[in-house]
């Protein structure tokens, strides 16, 4: 299969069930809304050292959220349960409470699941604080010396897929660069899905464990690095000479598919040689994205 | 089995009666023959439903009143679950003791709508009496949970000894808003009457229009309280509330008190344009 000259791979993408939360944070405007995400998001690439991925999912209209301010949604995924809520306490307690006229709030009202979030943090009012019903939902009222910083109770969270992915194979670095950069631009604002790394693109894609440093859990996928074609077992074709990777988080597997489909269709560009996809056989998670099938289901339609 | 139970008043209501049994949850076990035998009260007289209401349908939570009702007291009282629409006004303690479901009022309510109900939606498309979503006289607490909608005016001593839960007031309130409030809310998009809050512990009154302060309240400061804007975001979009989009951001006069109680509640007096 080939998409303007690109060719897709007949392989797939394997991801894994990840615990995901959907935050809002609202503020007086679009600039602390975003400087908050941004802090809440920080740090936040991959579970192998962060204990957390996360990443903005989008901007919000004042009438999409609670309070009627500009808003952003954030997406946070753990491996289980019960860090998420270890690091969402962690997350919004350093970085929303903190950040002036912000307020937070469930972006999974629907969610069965929950998971006490504003409880835990409501104890920063040192006995002042106060909660407020409002519509059914529970909201912790802090007190703070700018005013009040407003924070739901509850979290919702549902079962999410990490590690979807696509690897973008091009002829030069700049290639890979533009079209990773199409990619990125494509999926931004795509429902329920970020791109936890920094400015949504990987350039150190990595393979599980290490050859010569054995406790490591991650180490440089050389299958897929050009400088290594002539040292190691290289997966690179002639003529590619650098490769970037997407790497998607999602609150489920069709929005993932969705956002690859979109993403694969844009990096298809000039100078971009092959789209491929990382998988472990079929070992690590029980969600494949076969490269193909998505891109033709996107033609079907 | 039907979609909506209708009663219609077969005569006019000439004399006060109490009709506690009007809840739907209760309807929705009965058919049409079971909903005529529950009792209505003349008095000290007990008297068949079905002599007062013809009867159409049963075995629904929905249940559909009409006729002038301004002199039968207690309708969906206790009701648990469910929509009793009532399309004109009602008498005394509507919803009292109500926990669930939904009961509308097309017209006036009574003294005492809402008397302490613990969940549920009461919405009131006219006007509300004294003592809404308040407690019994000399009872211990009013209401403890659920939501009253009113959009018109409401009497005296609204919310009075309320301990959790939301009254809301489209138009004015009258005196004593939040009379001895343990918590909760109650929030008036027109102006409060006098002595509103008084011997409040730690319920919120919030006032878009006038309201004066008693004496024993502390002025704090003049901020925007993030939960009014969500709360006016959640009267617009869930209850159809026609409050401006800029009452979300209004900035309020902060009142600590009452100083003769703990002191740990709070009047919220619009203060930006006004």
């Amino acid at each position: 299969m080939h998409i303007r000259g690109v060719a897709i791979d007949d392989t797939f993408a394997e991801a894994f069930g990840m615990r995901g939360a959907r935050v809002i944070i609202t503020a007086r405007d679009m600039r602390w809304a975003t400087e908050a995400a941004r802090e809440m998001t920080g740090f936040a690439t991959s579970v192998i050292a962060c204990k957390v991925e996360a990443g903005i999912e989008r901007e919000l209209a004042p009438s999409e959220t609670p309070d009627g301010r500009p808003g952003v949604s954030v997406l946070l995924f753990t491996m289980d349960s019960d860090s998420l809520a270890k690091r969402m306490v962690e997350r919004i307690g350093q970085t929303v409470l903190t950040c002036v006229t912000t307020a937070c709030f469930d972006g999974l009202p629907d969610s069965a699941e929950r998971m006490t979030v504003g409880k835990s943090l409501r104890v920063f009012g040192d006995g002042y604080q106060s909660s407020k019903v409002i519509g059914g939902q529970r909201y912790w009222r802090i007190p703070v010396m700018e005013g009040e910083f407003l924070v739901q109770e509850s979290f919702g969270k549902v079962k999410g897929v990490g590690g979807g992915n696509f690897l973008i194979l091009a002829e030069s670095d700049a290639a890979a660069l533009d079209a990773a950069q199409a990619a990125v631009d494509a999926m931004r604002g795509m429902p329920g899905v970020v791109l936890p790394f920094p400015g949504g693109i990987v350039r150190s894609g990595s393979k599980v464990g290490g050859k010569r440093y054995t406790s490591m859990i991650a180490t440089t996928n050389d299958a897929y690095a050009p400088a290594l074609r002539a040292l190691a077992a290289s997966s690179v074709p002639n003529g590619v000479n650098s490769v970037l990777e997407i790497v998607l988080d999602g609150l489920d597997a069709p929005a993932i598919a969705a956002a690859m489909r979109k993403g694969i269709d844009a990096a298809c560009r000039p100078g971009v040689h092959t789209i491929t996809a990382g998988n472990y056989g079929g070992k690590l998670g029980p969600y494949h994205f076969h490269l193909r099938k998505i891109m033709e289901e996107g033609t079907a339609a | 089995m039907s979609d909506v139970i209708t009663l219609v008043l077969r005569a006019p209501v000439t004399r006060r009666l109490e009709i506690e049994c009007l809840a739907p949850n209760a309807l929705a076990a009965l058919d049409e023959a079971g909903i005529a035998r529950l009792p209505a009260w003349d008095g000290p007289q007990r008297i068949p439903l079905g002599d007062v209401f013809q009867i159409r349908g049963g075995r629904s939570d929905r249940v559909r009143v009409s006729g002038d009702l301004e002199l039968v007291d207690a309708l969906g009282a206790g009701m648990t679950a469910g929509e009793l629409h009532v399309e004109g006004s009602v008498g005394r303690y509507a919803g009292t003791r109500m926990a669930g479901g939904v009961l509308r009022v097309g017209g006036d309510a009574a003294y005492g709508a809402g008397l302490e109900m613990t969940g549920g939606l009461l919405d009131i498309t006219g006007n509300a009496g004294d003592r809404l979503g308040a407690g019994r006289l000399a009872a211990a607490r009013g209401m403890a949970g659920g939501e009253i909608i009113v959009r018109g005016n409401a009497g005296a001593e609204i919310g009075a000894t309320m301990r959790r839960g939301t009254v809301v007031v489209a138009g004015n309130a009258g005196p004593r808003a939040g009379l001895g409030m343990i918590a909760g809310n109650v929030l008036v998009l027109g102006s409060a009457g006098d002595d509103a809050g008084r011997f409040n512990k730690r319920g919120s009154i919030v006032v878009f229009g006038g309201v004066s302060v008693p004496p024993t309240y502390r002025y704090a400061c003049t901020y925007r309280p993030p939960h009014v804007a969500v709360t006016v975001g959640h009267l617009r979009s869930h209850r159809g509330l026609a409050i401006p989009a800029d009452a979300q951001s209004a900035r309020f006069r902060r009142y600590s008190g009452d100083m003769a109680e703990l002191g740990r509640g709070e009047i919220l007096a619009r203060s930006d344009g006004r």
